[in-house]
């Protein structure tokens, strides 16, 4: 599962999953995965943009990709 | 769910396949194309257990994409079983469209919500030059399938890559003159650590198509993304939308495009 949709990094869940995991175990490895999930992109992209709720959010960073293998 | 900068993450894009039935100059190299194993791809049971996990989690919505997500078998069964997960609210689906006439009902019927068809055409000579496949009617066709059904959005992604051209930004807006389609004008952005040089900004091709091909007003569309900027052109059916990524490009949509118009 890669943490950001343009970067290469991330955590293999084949391993977990094949390696007989439990959820409870699972839900673990993804909130540590999670927690370093990269501010941004290169440095390049706009850090924040503000949102309507008065937050800030990374634009190209507020998503994950589940991506094969 | 939130990250460690305090940001809710609800979203996951599933690739289900590297494979693609289109050999784009950027994204196949030249040389031979090594693809994954299919014993070391995640099976339909291992991806619907880690849906169904981030589900309970917090994610509500999904995307699936590729590769060319429709080269694997039988999708819409995996499409069927993820919307059946409970929180699961949209499920969409980013295809190369061309096999998608053929699919439509079924992805349909299984619950997909959405479609996005990635174009970087809408010319027949030109589309067979940048994919090496003469298959854009087959791509139009499976627009006007996925027009026939009550999808809740069918759009077409453009990236403002490096070398895009005009002519190519130009006819892929005009499919926003007779169908409502949204066209969306998406900054490209560098993969990983590829970098090679900037794209077009959005609002740089917003200019310039303003100016040469059709004049656009903006458009109020309430709860969308404020990181979509929606645009009308008088008589079109369609939408013009940009999606900015980077900082020299994003202004609030009210003041967006202001400036004199660049010449080219």
């Amino acid at each position: 599962m890669k943490l950001c949709l343009f970067s290469n990094r991330g955590i293999s869940l084949k391993a977990l999953l094949r390696g007989g995991v439990s959820d409870g175990e699972f839900v673990r490895v993804i909130e540590q995965a999670i927690r370093n999930k990269p501010e941004n992109h290169l440095g390049r992209i706009i850090g924040t943009v503000p949102t309507t709720e008065g937050k800030a959010v990374d634009r190209a960073c507020g998503m994950y990709r589940l991506q094969n293998p | 769910m939130n990250d460690g900068f305090g940001r809710e993450l609800d979203y996951l894009r599933i690739s289900v396949t590297d494979r693609c039935n289109l050999q784009c100059s950027y994204c196949i190299p030249q040389e031979e194309v090594h693809t994954i194993p299919y014993d070391e791809i995640l099976t339909y049971d291992e991806i619907v257990r880690v849906v169904r996990i981030l589900a309970k989690m917090g994610v509500t919505r999904l995307r699936l994409t590729g590769g060319e997500p429709l080269v694997r078998q039988d999708l819409p069964l995996l499409a069927e079983r993820l919307k059946r997960i409970r929180g699961i609210e949209f499920l969409g689906l980013t295809t190369n469209g061309v096999l998608l006439e053929e699919m439509a009902e079924a992805l349909f019927d299984a619950g997909v919500d959405g479609v996005n068809l990635n174009l970087d055409t809408a010319e027949r000579y030109r589309y067979t030059q940048l994919t090496k496949r003469d298959e854009w009617p087959r791509v139009w066709r499976s627009i006007q399938k996925a027009l026939s059904l009550p999808f809740r959005s069918v759009k077409i992604n453009y990236v403002l890559a490096p070398d895009s051209k005009v002519d190519d930004w130009f006819s892929v807006v005009a499919l926003a003159k007779d169908h409502p389609l949204d066209i969306r004008l998406i900054e490209w952005i560098p993969y990983a650590d590829e970098y090679v040089k900037d794209g077009v900004l959005s609002d740089k091709a917003m200019q310039i198509i303003r100016k040469s091909y059709v004049p656009l007003t903006p458009l109020d569309v309430p709860g969308s993304s404020e990181l979509s900027h929606y645009w009308k052109a008088k008589d079109f059916k369609g939408r013009i939308v940009l999606i900015p990524f980077t900082a020299a490009s994003f202004v609030p949509p009210a003041t967006a495009c202001v400036s004199p118009p660049v010449d080219f």
